[in-house]
């Protein structure tokens, strides 16, 4: 049931981690424990507060749809998407490493909706699209960068 | 920032809290010996996420307080003002159970 302690936060994990680690180690295993782990993280991650959640949505979000309105009125350079997933992907990957994963995968909503929306209009102002595919493809390495960056940073900030 | 709200501030939170606080009232004790002295004096098995979570509530009301850990293990202790909340709230819950016991005993 360890991995579960992954589920709590950060200070959280800091602060009673190890105490916690310590009690698994000394009661038996039952199944009523893990829920019960798992409904603390729970717990801890609402008395924490939801603002960093919420604004972490908001900005996973805006990327997403700004992304998405620039693969819509992309004509053949599409050198402005790449730009702009590259920037969004490591700033969101370093900002906030454990959500790095949701960014890419929105990704897959995002690029395809903006060309279904393209395709209902009629409104095509280049020949080629970038495939869904190929741009995920292209966020993966800054997301991937900038998740590795930003878990670096907090652990030299944690040990310094 | 610690809230200094009391027991009452702690809402549906607050029977598991009590639990810990009453088995602190003894001395200090580390998240094993609660859970262990909890189950054996008063039938209640605390589970891991909700001793913490109790233990969390009451460190930022400033009821209980840490003392330096002793391997993994840290114990804790009752505060000043936790001695007096955990006080005034037993002295509710006796006069609940004088209460009730009086309008038990017509039926």
């Amino acid at each position: 049931v360890r991995f579960l302690l992954r589920l709590y936060p950060r200070r959280w994990r800091e602060r009673y981690g190890d105490e916690v680690e310590a009690l698994l180690d000394e009661t038996p295993e039952e199944p009523l424990r893990t829920v019960d782990l798992a409904r603390g993280a729970v717990d801890a991650h609402r008395r924490q507060g939801v603002g960093h959640i919420l604004a972490a949505a908001a900005v996973l979000l805006a990327s997403d749809v700004a992304i998405g309105w620039l693969n819509y009125h992309a004509s053949d350079d599409v050198q402005l998407v790449a730009l702009a997933l590259i920037v969004a992907a490591f700033g969101f990957a370093a900002w906030r490493p454990r959500w790095a994963w949701l960014f890419v995968l929105l990704l897959w909503f995002a690029v395809p909706l903006s060309s279904i929306v393209g395709y209902a209009n009629n409104y095509h102002p280049g020949l080629v699209k970038p495939a869904p595919l190929y741009e995920t493809l292209v966020a993966l390495i800054p997301t991937a960068l900038g998740a590795l960056f930003g878990a670096g940073a907090r652990r030299m900030a944690r040990l310094g | 920032m610690k809230q200094r709200e009391g027991i009452a501030g702690l809402g549906r939170f607050m029977e598991p809290a009590v639990l810990v606080m009453v088995s602190l009232a003894e001395g200090p004790k580390h998240g094993y010996a609660i859970t262990s002295d909890l189950a054996a004096q008063v039938g209640i098995k605390l589970g891991p996420g909700t001793l913490y979570g109790a233990i969390a509530r009451l460190e930022e009301r400033g009821l209980i307080e840490s003392l330096p850990a002793e391997d993994r293990r840290r114990p804790y202790r009752l505060t000043a003002d936790g001695v007096a909340a955990l006080r005034t709230h037993l002295a509710q819950l006796e006069r609940v159970t004088r209460a009730g016991s009086r309008a038990l005993a017509g039926r």
